[in-house]
């Protein structure tokens, strides 16, 4: 079985950094994993319409908008995508709560995150 | 009864009530009625214009019928009130003069408590109960009048559990939340007398007690809650240690203003978090500072890293040896949008008050795997690069998890990386200092002592540290060339610390003469403004390059 992450940031070296978290889990887990990257809503949405994906982790602060659309977006093409916010201000984003299975404070730190992901993943 | 005899009576009660003419129109309201039946821009002249009653007839047809009907008249209809929310009111009219009549709105009980239910979600913390940040506010502000017309005082306690700030919120399960409950109902035990009590943020929770006001019993006040968390609380089953910092700010003392009262007692128990967790301190007693702007720049501070206004330049190390730069200090720096340039003496410190160092050192480490390729890729081999660790940071219980991933994901096995750690920060705690630095070496990684000379390490426990490399203070730096006593210090320090087996940098090298007295040490690495100020990445390439004379 394969589990498909999206991973989306306008900072290439968070993005990078999300991205070499997730791979140094990837032996933990008893499927193999493929990761997608971007950096605006509209590469987010394009790779939506192409792939299903097991897990979306998407900055709150897009150049092109909020995460909040991309999780509508992912969400209304597959109930079962699992959404995570990764934000500075969690409490900002109390209304939005209800498109989120988790929300993470920036910075991530790679024991944290590890942590959530494998959460998030069921490893 | 009179219209006046009305307003008077009803004006300011939280029910719905009006006065009509036999017209239908309204000719006095009440604040209640005007605010929950209204929308703002909505004109009330007349029932006519009426929409928030759900009913079969027109609004005309309704009133007109209660007017001459005899009184007291009521009825049961749904409102739809100005929040949006559907309501069961009863109507209720009665007489007041032949040509008005009184008309009174009111919910049933159980609506009530709906509406309540609804303010209770904009002043209360859901996870807790306790009134939340900005009601706690309002309702310290209004104790403020109080105590400001009775000249009495009144003491705030805010409790910082810092360690619970990176606490992430996972949706999918209530269990998240129940430590911030446990919390709460522990400190419930102390907080007994006091009139207010509230959740601040995720992990602060505020205590004003308005009859204690002397410093001594604040204290110990402050000191039974620490003993209170010096036992572990349970949480999910599992017993559970939680750190925590108090702060006290006092009113009149410290200030007037309710959001500065607020502001000063949080900013007290975290500038204790780095100096001594588990501990309490008054605002008055913590330097004078600009507080409105250390408060913006620890909010910024978080996104200031992700946005690179917090950027590393790089001060060169020259080695006589090899007549080459051979190493290099990363050095955080703080260009701020709106205040300008901020010293990391100021952010730095913050920092570690937040936890934010972390992420700080964190990017450092990321910059260096950066900075060794794009060095590796002009073809400089054997250079080195020093990052500032804080021992918060070292002590922080996932930092050599953190450090290995770093180590094994940024390509970094086998470079000369070094942890640069201050000699008192070593001294501080020693033994827990030397069990996590001998981890760190395990990983490859090199350990200097920065600022040697200033603190207390005794020799003897200088032979024992896993060290690598002493940076002797710039004060025994200072003067050597002209200085007998300097020069004899400075040899001493060297020939001590080559005979131990260190290799040693003299910082803060700023002239020709202290350069020559270096250079006549052997295995003596020298940084300072004499080769280089701390530079940018560009021309810091470019000058690594050279080879001086």
């Amino acid at each position: 079985m394969t589990k498909r992450i999206l991973i989306i940031d306008d900072v290439e070296y968070i993005l990078e950094f999300e991205e070499k978290v997730i791979e140094s889990i990837k032996s933990e887990a008893d499927f193999s994993i493929v990761i997608d990257k971007a950096s605006t809503i509209l590469d987010a949405k394009e790779l939506v319409d192409l792939n299903t994906y097991a897990l979306i982790i998407s900055d709150m602060n897009l150049p092109d908008g909020s995460g909040t659309e991309i999780a509508k977006y992912a969400t209304s093409k597959d109930e079962s995508t699992r959404v995570a916010a990764l934000t500075i201000y969690p409490q900002r984003y109390e209304k939005e709560r209800a498109y989120f299975d988790a929300f993470f404070k920036k910075p991530i730190l790679p024991s944290v995150f590890k942590e959530n992901l494998r959460l998030l993943l069921g490893i | 009864m009179k219209i006046s005899e009305v307003q008077a009576v009803l004006g300011t009660l939280p029910l719905g009530a009006f006065v009509m003419d036999e017209e239908l129109n309204v000719v006095w309201s009440n604040h209640y009625f005007d605010t929950q039946f209204f929308l703002k821009e909505y004109k009330k002249t007349n029932v006519a214009s009426f929409n928030f009653i759900e009913s079969e007839e027109s609004m005309i047809d309704l009133f007109s019928k209660a007017f001459h009907a005899p009184k007291p008249w009521s009825q049961e209809h749904f409102c739809e009130m100005s929040c949006g929310k559907h309501y069961h009111c009863n109507i209720s009219v009665h007489e007041l003069d032949e040509v008005h009549v009184l008309v009174y709105l009111q919910r049933s009980v159980d609506v009530i408590e709906q509406c309540d239910d609804l303010l209770k979600t904009t002043r209360y913390d859901h996870v807790t109960s306790l009134v939340n940040r900005s009601y706690f506010l309002e309702l310290l502000g209004e104790k403020l009048l109080e105590h400001n017309k009775n000249k009495s005082s009144l003491s705030l306690l805010v409790l910082d559990f810092d360690s619970l700030d990176d606490y992430d919120v996972l949706f999918t399960s209530t269990d998240d939340e129940t430590i911030f409950i446990e919390l709460k109902n522990k400190i419930q035990e102390v907080v007994g007398d006091a009139q207010l009590f509230g959740r601040m943020s995720t992990s602060k929770f505020a205590i004003v007690y308005e009859d204690i006001v002397s410093t001594v019993e604040v204290e110990k006040i402050a000191e039974e809650i620490i003993y209170l968390f010096s036992e572990p609380i349970l949480v999910k089953g599992h017993l559970s240690y939680v750190e925590l910092t108090i702060g006290v700010s006092l009113y009149p003392v410290d200030t007037g203003n309710a959001r500065m009262l607020l502001h000063k007692a949080e900013h007290s128990a975290a500038a204790m978090q780095n100096i001594e967790p588990n501990s309490y301190s008054f605002a008055h007693k913590l330097p004078e500072q600009n507080v409105e702007n250390v408060l913006q720049i620890s909010t910024d501070l978080p996104s200031a890293i992700e946005k690179e206004e917090i950027y590393f330049m790089f001060q060169p190390q020259y080695c006589h040896e090899t007549q080459r730069f051979c190493g290099a200090e990363l050095l955080a720096r703080w260009e701020h949008p709106e205040l300008g340039f901020i010293s990391p003496e100021v952010f730095i410190p913050l920092a570690e008050q937040t936890g934010m160092i972390r992420a700080v050192t964190m990017k450092a480490f990321i910059e260096a795997a950066k900075l060794f390729k794009e060095i590796e890729a002009v073809g400089i081999k054997n250079f080195s690069l020093s990052v500032n660790i804080s021992p918060s940071v070292l002590l922080y219980g996932d930092f050599l998890e953190d450090l290995k991933f770093f180590m094994e994901n940024y390509e970094m096995i086998g470079k000369p990386l070094y942890l640069e750690v201050t000699e008192n920060d070593l001294a501080r705690n020693i033994s827990k200092m030397i069990e996590i630095l001998e981890e760190v070496r395990a990983m490859g990684i090199l350990i200097e002592m920065d600022d040697y000379g200033t603190g207390y390490t005794s020799l003897q426990y200088l032979s024992k540290l896993p060290i690598d490399t002493l940076k002797i203070d710039k004060s025994f730096v200072r003067d050597i060339d002209t200085n007998k006593h300097q020069a004899v210090l400075f040899k001493a320090i060297c020939e001590m610390s080559l005979a131990l087996g260190y290799d040693i940098v003299a910082e803060g090298v700023e002239t020709k003469g202290e350069n020559l007295i270096v250079a006549s040490h052997k295995k003596v690495r020298v940084q300072g403004y004499y080769y280089a100020r701390p530079l940018l990445k560009k021309p810091f390439l470019e000058l690594i390059q050279k080879k001086l004379q």
